[in-house]
């Protein structure tokens, strides 16, 4: 073996060795998590799911009050098409934080609170779980459609007063999943959402704390992909 | 207890760090993607309802985050002080602009009817944290 070429193995041996220290010091773990939406209505039950991935590492805490862990979520809302035309969606909200919530109550004492969570997460894969109801997405829907600021929040402990009488939320499930992240369902309906940089529901409100829930929607509460 | 201008301005400042996107703290609950949230007081700073149009997803996906405060009684000791109305602007993730420093200017008020004075606070973030916020595929 010639000179360089033994140069080159040592250099390519390091840097191996680089990423392996960095991987085993700051690990990575991802997924990816079905939520699934039921109601109850008129005509029978009916159902959505959205795939997201999720994805939690250890970052290097540099400065004391740097965070030592960073997240990332690749998610769409869940689009429900009622049977009378109307639509329900559940928000991307907390998708990152979701299946911790739902699978990790108490949560491990030993460990980072969010890390240690996430490398467990694959153990649940296929199971279905119920998610409390303190834990549901934010749901909403349109007057119109094809307005948006005509969104309004929906009381998942009453949609009868939004879709009319008959129509319920029969649960919300969570599943960890080997299925593709779901992509376009949301901007299928909603045409003008990539159209939207500011507020779906614009207001001249000062104070942030005066805002409705409505008024606090961007376009990402739709779609992070 | 009286604190400093520079002092509550500099709290401020790390405030930001822990709302919006990728917020260094971490939220309990799932009820937000926020942090602390973005709305309510900071002592006596009350924080300001973004202009509708700001466009959130370009903020994030240029890696910066921004909030305004309106400072609702003076902080401050001696004549160093932040007055009642004073607006005051913290952000990070701006070291792209070139405003990777932490630091303050107090522009002139072009008319009577403007702000009084503001405040403006940038911070060196991690450049990178925003944009995965939206969709960049994990590190690990």
């Amino acid at each position: 073996m010639s000179r360089s070429r033994k140069v080159l193995a040592v250099l390519a041996a390091l840097v191996a060795a680089a990423y392996l220290g960095w991987r085993i010091t700051y690990p990575g773990y991802e997924w990816r998590q079905k939520l699934t939406i039921e109601i109850d209505t008129p005509d029978g039950p009916v159902s959505a799911s959205s795939v997201a991935e999720v994805a939690w590492w250890a970052t290097p805490k540099i400065l004391p009050e740097a965070s030592p862990r960073d997240w990332s979520v690749r998610a769409e809302a869940v689009v429900l098409r009622l049977p009378d035309g109307q639509y329900l969606f559940a928000l991307v909200g907390s998708a990152h934080l979701v299946a911790r919530a739902v699978l990790f109550d108490p949560l491990p004492k030993q460990g980072d609170p969010y890390l240690v969570p996430a490398s467990r997460m694959r153990r649940f894969n296929g199971e279905t779980h119920d998610v409390p109801p303190k834990h549901y997405p934010l749901l909403v829907t349109f007057t119109d459609i094809a307005d948006p600021a005509t969104v309004r929040r929906v009381d998942p402990d009453d949609l009868a007063a939004t879709f009319g009488p008959g129509v319920a939320l029969k649960r919300v499930t969570l599943e960890i999943t080997d299925e593709a992240v779901t992509e376009g369902r949301v901007e299928a309906v909603l045409g003008w959402l990539d159209s939207i940089s500011g507020r779906l529901k614009p207001t001249s409100k000062r104070y942030a704390d005066e805002l409705t829930i409505e008024e606090t929607l961007y376009s990402i509460h739709f779609t992070r992909i | 207890m009286a604190i400093s201008k520079d002092l509550f301005l500099s709290i401020l400042s790390m405030d930001a760090y822990n709302r919006g996107c990728s917020a260094g703290l971490g939220d309990t609950g799932v009820g937000d993607l926020d942090g602390l949230g973005e709305t309510g007081y900071v002592g006596n700073a009350r924080i300001l309802a973004r202009p509708s149009g700001t466009d959130l997803a370009g903020w994030q996906d240029a890696g910066f985050y921004a909030l305004a405060y309106e400072i609702a009684a003076e902080v401050g000791t001696g004549s160093d002080k932040l007055l009642a109305g004073d607006t005051v602007i913290a952000c990070r993730g701006a070291a792209a602009a070139g405003a990777g420093r932490t630091g303050f200017v107090r522009p002139r008020s072009p008319t009577p009817s403007a702000p009084a004075r503001l405040r403006f606070g940038a911070g060196r973030g991690n450049p990178g944290r925003a944009d995965r916020c939206r969709s960049c595929p994990p590190a690990a």
